[in-house]
């Protein structure tokens, strides 16, 4: 209604009103037509939101992955076992022993120690201290007795300078010298671990030993004896074998005259009935006999060839 | 047959059971000693046991011309007394004395286990002692690994940072003995 005014409505005039729910809707939807083929921009906008492209396995990692991050070990250090003394005498309620913190004592604005805060905080809160230490710097400026010098104000730089650094490269460095550390210790675990080896195979091998010279202690006596046992029986089984082949021998010997007898009677005889029936067929009589009755036969039987 | 108190025949010692257990240097005894049983075992397996009964009615009866010597051998046969015979006193007596060697073997090994496990359990109490490596003091370096570092406080040696062996001759420490400058044990001093 308020841009009637500026228009020149008449009797000729013609508007036309085209409403942006439509068009935006349409952009929408030609947004969602092309996600599967993105564009030249869509691409770039995918770049930088991290979403990985069409047949990427995961998003590129950017040389910017690390910054801004806050380093944290994955694990702490191991911490003093809490009966530990290096000496029986030591006193550890007042002097417990000095371990390595894992990580620096908390700080307020990068420079003082939050320890020299905490016995204000409690009177005037949590600015008290800000507002002491601050009181306190510019008295000391007022009176001139901390006087700046003309490059001082280059310390501002500096500070910048390390947050730069801190905030960038700052990750990868902690990480780096965690890692180094880690090794450093493991060096010298290993070493440890050396020494101890010593003793640890010194008792294994030991123990097999015993074991084994009492295995030897057990069983040798016995071995060697049944040895001696052992050959006395194999020598009386030789002697035994020998009777028995002995003996053997002499009824084998037995049976085979037996059997040589036979067989020479066996001989003799077939050699008497063959030299009989020999002599028979040399007769003329006995073969004129036979061997017309054998001619008869034979022409009895009328054989046709 | 054999009037023999009580015979062998087989081993009683079970070996494979027994060489499980033996260390390598005590296997090569166990394998000469079973060595000498399995020869004598292999014998004792594939020779007789006893005398072999023969049927002599049956062979009397098969070859009656040959009885009377039939006879006769049976008479013998039966009459057989083969001796068996037992171990020498002094084989047993050399058991006993390699019994008596083992035993001081045994207590020698048991001698310097002791002593091994006194050194290992030093060694142990020592590292049991010491603090964590992650919180070791600088003296804690010097005196849990005194191969790699060392303390000029107390220890007279020179500062070697490149590790050049400074410490290994003693030419350094007789050239700076004199304070005087570049003195030397062959120059003259006639001014």
């Amino acid at each position: 209604m308020s841009l009637s005014r500026c228009l020149p409505l008449g009797q000729n005039a013609r508007v036309i009103i085209i409403p942006a729910r439509l068009a935006h809707a349409a952009s929408t939807q030609a947004a969602a037509a092309t996600d599967d083929a993105p564009n030249f921009f869509q691409k770039l906008a995918h770049r930088f939101q991290g979403v990985p492209l069409k047949g990427e396995a995961h998003a590129p990692k950017s040389m910017f992955e690390d910054c801004n991050k806050e380093w944290s070990a994955p694990e702490p250090l191991p911490a003093i076992p809490k009966d530990f003394k290096e000496h029986p005498d030591r006193d550890l309620v007042n002097y417990p022993y000095p371990a390595r913190p894992m990580y620096p004592p908390k700080s307020r604005l990068l420079m003082m120690p939050d320890s020299w805060f905490t016995p204000f905080q409690k009177v005037t809160g949590v600015s008290g201290p800000y507002l002491f230490f601050g009181g306190l710097f510019a008295f000391l400026v007022n009176k001139e007795l901390w006087v700046f010098e003309e490059q001082g104000h280059m310390t501002v730089g500096w500070i910048l300078f390390y947050l730069l650094v801190t905030r960038t490269a700052g990750y990868k460095i902690d990480q780096g010298l965690y890692n180094g550390y880690q090794e450093r210790v493991n060096f010298f675990k290993g070493l440890i671990q050396e020494d101890l080896k010593e003793a640890v195979e010194f008792k294994k091998t030991s123990a097999k030993q015993t074991e084994s010279l009492n295995s030897i202690k057990e069983s040798y006596p016995t071995a060697l004896k049944e040895s001696m046992a052992l050959q006395l029986e194999a020598t009386y089984r030789k002697n035994v074998q020998s009777v028995a082949t002995e003996l053997k021998r002499r009824i084998d010997y037995l049976k085979e005259t037996e059997e040589s007898k036979a067989r020479v009677e066996r001989e003799q005889l077939l050699k008497l009935i063959n030299s009989e029936v020999d002599k028979e067929f040399s007769d003329r009589s006995f073969k004129d006999k036979y061997l017309q009755n054998a001619i008869q036969q034979l022409k009895g039987l009328n054989v046709q060839l | 047959m054999s009037g023999a108190a009580k015979r062998v025949a087989t081993s009683s010692v079970n070996w494979s059971k027994l060489a499980e257990r033996l260390v390598p240097e005590h296997a090569a005894e166990l394998t000469r000693v079973k060595g000498v049983s399995g020869t004598f075992q292999s014998a004792v397996s594939q020779l007789p046991a006893d005398l072999p009964k023969i049927d002599f009615a049956a062979l009397k009866k098969a070859l009656p011309a040959h009885s009377a010597v039939l006879d006769s051998l049976q008479k013998q046969y039966e009459s057989v007394k083969i001796p068996y015979g037992e171990v020498p006193a002094e084989y047993l007596k050399e058991v006993d004395q390699w019994v008596d060697y083992n035993n001081a073997r045994i207590k020698l090994h048991e001698v310097k286990v002791a002593d091994g496990l006194q050194e290992a359990k030093k060694v142990e109490e020592k590292w049991a002692k010491a603090p964590p490596v992650e919180h070791f003091d600088r003296q804690h370096f010097v005196e849990y690994f005194p191969a790699h570092f060392y303390d000029l406080r107390y220890q007279n040696r020179i500062p070697d940072p490149c590790n050049i062996g400074l410490n290994e001759t003693p030419e350094i420490e007789n050239r700076f003995k004199d304070y005087k400058v570049l003195r030397r044990a062959d120059k003259v001093d006639d001014h």
